[in-house]
């Protein structure tokens, strides 16, 4: 794993278990500050457990949680300059955003009044007067976001941030949140399984897989470590060396397609080396790194004879 | 860094108060329905007379608040800590730049304004009632007011105890009623269970409720309820027990901020919030419902006979903790797959803990119930056989009628096997009678024992027999006299008449029935005597009462079944004692020996009217009613003098 430098939020060594179940199994990550850090990880890898430990409200079992060098359990200070924006939304029964928006107002020291009323262009299609719970599921959530942005916070951790939501309005929460990192240098911690949206999006990439952090780089570190390689060989296809990680290998007639991980010159030279009939290196897509680290890990795609 | 100063959060409680005001003013209603709107009905139905409006008021204040305020402190408390029963609330709450001390306080804090606000509007209700019709009535219901606000405040701080326990609403309402009954229950369960197979421990006297002993304020409503009240001076009395509740209370709300503290919020929805909590919830579910069921089915059987009783019991205990056990266990873990290895064993020990403690007390491993004091060792006795006798030590024969009762226990004890074979017999002729003992001994010890004390004709014989005995004990006249008229016997009463009502006489038909039709006439009579007439026929029956026939024959309820020929009537004497008679009821209350006395003897029957004098002396008016038969030869002789009775022979003569 790599170690990004000067984290704003880190989590070491952090272990949480729910009975004999370890939710979290000494996870540890390094959000630098201001960067948009994507975590991601198959159903059950504990993302959700993890980001409520980051935002103290779970207390974990084991390791430590900073934020901004500060612990985040039971730190309201800390806490004032976090916006969380879960996957189960919860408002007050009879609540409307106006409610919401008083209570946040007198929460959160950073509440700007000024942005809260901007916002509201984005948000048209929210009526403030009405009753939360009586928005769709994805309205709510636009009322979460429009409410956590106008609290101004250094930080945001994201559950699965645009579930719901139509692609203008994904975009346009996107483009919200992206502009306060630029303006502001607001660190961005958020989980999805939405890895094509993701990768528009994070800088910083964090793989999870059974409580564990399998990888932690920079999305373009991480997509120029893989590469999908392409190569025929006449007559038979010769040994490839040992020291070549192969993730993945596909043969189809004297085509053969294999996902290895390395660096692109590097497996270039490998391959020409072998001179093949036809050789081509291409980049791979998040999704695509996902799914092979994962298949390394015994969480690939299987072969069902249904 | 976290704050230091961070306690209260403002913002947060003036959402609460806001989202929950509806709620408040509902309550209010509910007071005020209850109390200000009740006063003034029953004031104007006091129509301005001075002592009824002073009567009004007391009626309507001395409904003291304590029950309401323990049901919407339970209201209350789930209420505000609902949003830890459900994930998305409590992940919410606690993602605010709150800290979880701040969130504890304000809580708390929102949850007393809403129980005190309607408290004190009803109050301000109440006061403006009364004062529309002229009285001032600040300190009753002053007095109302702060019983309302302090049973609120130890209720909900036990709510708040019971809430941080919980996951779940339903949950919490379990453990609140836990909190307030469990103790009673528990000792409603063990005593029932003492009673019905102990040997002499079906009747515990004052120890059969719970509140009667020295731990009931672990039942805080009924112990408040019970104790807690407004006199007719307008007084509060049992002060005492609200500032130590309220001394509890605040211990209470320190152990539910330290839950709140370790909670885990992973654990909204379950059951229990603190898995330690789950092993005691199960064996206190396994024993008390096995304990519930097994009676119940127990009382289903048809009676056996009792040697086999205990065994049955502790089968049926055994397979209902068992299943009470698994339920309880589903229910805490929400699902019908609990049954693991470990979970197994557990529920094996809980069940074989449970049958063994029962066991053992039911086969009085600890020497309970075969306990006789020694004589020297009671301050006071007191036995019901037919008549209720107490002996005091160092009054008159006292002693060596303590000494008769404690013989009379021992040998209760010693023959147990012997009675209870007696009991199983079946024998037609074998009766029974129940019997009483209790003790104060000198270290201010309690002992409550009753029997049932099977006897018959053949039984008597034997006079190391309990029934012979007991015949003994009942057979002394100064015991019945005492039992009737207290300790100052028939001596110390002044009698004023008597009237004599009808007598006829009844013969022995053979076959053991008796009846008017099969001997000569007789002249019935009937007639009034004066005070020395009166006088005189009381002693004749005392004379009476200490012939061997009467003592012989007192267990048999005063018929001699060797007589053919029995003589019935009834006689009522009526007299007088200056002061208060000192009955047995009266002595037992003193000596703090409350509970039933009874009298079997219903040969005889004493009712008594006291009434303070002028000078403030008080005279006590009695009445002594009896029934006469063959027996009381003295008491007809008398009558016979007096005219009132005649044989068939005397008439035809």
């Amino acid at each position: 794993m790599t170690q990004t430098a000067d984290g704003m939020i880190v989590t070491e060594g952090l272990v949480k278990k729910f009975g004999d179940f370890a939710a979290l199994d000494h996870a540890s990550i390094h959000v630098p500050r201001g960067s948009v850090y994507g975590l991601v990880g198959p159903n059950g890898a504990g993302k959700s457990t993890l980001l409520r430990n980051v935002m103290g409200i779970y207390r974990p079992d084991e390791g430590t949680v900073t934020i901004d060098g500060e612990p985040v359990w039971d730190n309201d200070a800390i806490k004032q300059r976090i916006a969380f924006i879960p996957d189960e939304l919860f408002y007050f029964p009879t609540a409307t955003l106006l409610d919401m928006r008083d209570l946040y107002r007198g929460l959160y020291r950073g509440f700007d009044e000024g942005l809260f009323e901007r916002l509201g262009k984005a948000f048209v299609a929210i009526d403030p007067t009405r009753q939360i719970r009586h928005l769709s599921k994805g309205m709510q959530k636009q009322a979460i976001f429009w409410l956590s942005i106008s609290c101004r916070p250094d930080v945001v951790l994201l559950d699965e941030p645009v579930d719901g939501l139509d692609p203008v309005m994904r975009r346009q929460v996107w483009s919200i949140i992206l502009s306060d990192v630029a303006e502001h240098g607001t660190t961005v911690l958020v989980s999805s399984h939405n890895l094509r949206e993701l990768e528009d999006v994070c800088d910083y990439v964090g793989i999870m897989h059974q409580g564990r952090i399998l990888l932690e780089r920079s999305l373009a570190d991480l997509e120029g470590s893989v590469c999908k390689v392409q190569v025929a060989f006449a007559g038979d296809s010769p040994d490839l060396p040992s020291d070549l990680t192969v993730l993945h290998r596909e043969q189809q007639g004297h085509v053969c397609t294999l996902i290895v991980r390395g660096e692109r010159d590097r497996i270039v030279a490998l391959f020409t080396a072998l001179r093949p009939l036809v050789l081509d290196v291409l980049p791979l897509t998040l999704e695509e790194v996902f799914v092979y680290e994962m298949g390394g890990s015994d969480y690939g795609i299987k072969d069902i004879v249904l | 860094m976290a704050s230091k100063t961070s306690f209260f959060s403002r913002p947060l409680f003036t959402s609460l108060v806001k989202r929950y005001g509806v709620t408040c003013i509902l309550m209010t209603l509910c007071y005020a329905t209850a109390w200000p709107l009740r006063a003034l009905l029953e004031l104007q139905g006091a129509d301005g007379d001075a002592a009824l409006t002073t009567s009004a008021l007391y009626d309507t204040a001395s409904q003291l608040p304590i029950l309401v305020s323990a049901l919407f402190a339970l209201f209350v408390a789930v209420y505000f800590w609902s949003y830890l029963y459900h994930a998305p609330s409590a992940n919410m709450m606690h993602a605010f730049p709150v800290t979880r001390r701040a969130l504890y306080v304000t809580t708390v804090a929102a949850a007393l304004v809403f129980l005190t606000l309607p408290l004190v509007c009803a109050f301000l209700l109440e006061l403006v009632t009364a004062a529309a019709f002229g009285v001032d009535a600040v300190g009753l219901w002053g007095s109302w007011l702060l019983t309302g606000i302090l049973s609120s405040f130890f209720f909900l701080a036990l709510a708040t105890v019971g809430c941080q326990l919980s996951g779940h609403p339903l949950a919490a309402v379990a453990f609140y009623g836990i909190f307030q009954f469990g103790w009673d229950v528990v000792y409603f369960l063990v005593r029932t269970f003492v009673g019905s197979f102990c040997y002499g421990m079906s009747d515990l006297g004052d120890l059969s409720f719970s509140q009667s002993t020295p731990l009931g304020f672990l039942s805080p409503v009924v112990y408040l309820t019970a104790n807690v009240t407004i006199t007719e001076g307008w007084r509060l009395t049992g002060t005492q027990a609200l500032v130590g509740y309220t001394l509890c209370a605040c211990v209470l709300f320190w152990l539910g901020w330290k839950l709140y503290q370790h909670r885990q919020l992973e654990r909204a929805g379950d059951m229990a919030a603190f898995g330690a909590v789950k092993p005691p919830v199960r064996w206190l579910v396994s024993f008390l419902g096995g304990t519930l069921l097994a009676f119940v089915i127990y009382a289903m059987r048809n009676t056996a006979s009792t040697s086999e009783d205990l065994t049955f019991f502790l089968v049926l205990y055994a397979v209902c903790s068992f299943v009470c056990f698994w339920l309880c266990e589903m229910v805490i873990d929400k699902s019908t797959r609990v049954f693991g290895r470990a979970r197994l064993i557990e529920a094996a020990a809980a069940c074989a803990c449970g049958v063994l403690a029962l066991g053992l007390v039911g086969n009085d491993a600890f020497g309970v119930t075969s306990r006789v004091p020694a004589s020297k060792d009671v301050e006071i006795a007191y036995a019901n056989v037919t008549y209720p006798i107490l002996a005091v030590a160092e009054e008159g024969d006292g002693e060596q009628t303590i000494e008769r009762i404690c013989a009379l226990h021992q040998t209760l004890v010693d023959d147990r096997n012997v009675i209870l074979a007696q009991l199983d017999s079946g024998d037609p002729d074998v009766s029974t009678v129940p019997v009483t003992i209790r003790y104060l001994l000198k270290d201010g010890t309690v002992i409550n024992r009753a029997y049932q004390l099977p006897y018959s004709s053949v039984i008597l014989q034997d006079p190391t027999s309990a029934a012979a005995q007991a015949n003994v004990l009942d057979g002394d006249v100064d015991n019945f006299s005492a039992s009737l008229f207290g300790g100052t016997g028939w001596d110390g009463i002044q009698w004023e008449r008597a009237q004599v009502d009808n007598y006829s006489v009844m013969y022995a038909a053979g076959d053991g029935e008796v009846s008017t039709d099969d001997g000569p006439a007789v002249t019935v009579g009937q007639g009034a005597l004066d005070a020395d007439q009166a006088t005189e026929l009381m002693a004749a029956l005392a004379q009476d009462m200490q012939t061997p026939a009467w003592q012989r024959t007192n267990l048999l309820l005063g018929a001699d079944e060797n007589d053919d020929q029995q003589l019935e009537g009834h006689v009522a004497v009526s007299g007088r004692y200056e002061g208060v008679l000192p009955t047995i009821d009266r002595q037992l209350s003193q000596a703090g020996l409350t509970g039933a006395v009874n009298s079997y003897y219903m040969s005889y029957y004493v009712t008594t009217d006291t009434v303070r004098k002028n000078d403030g002396s008080f005279v006590t008016s009695v009445s002594f009613d009896f029934d006469l038969d063959s027996s009381c030869v003295h008491t007809i002789s008398k009558l016979r003098e007096y005219g009132l009775v005649q044989t068939g022979v005397e008439s035809a003569s």
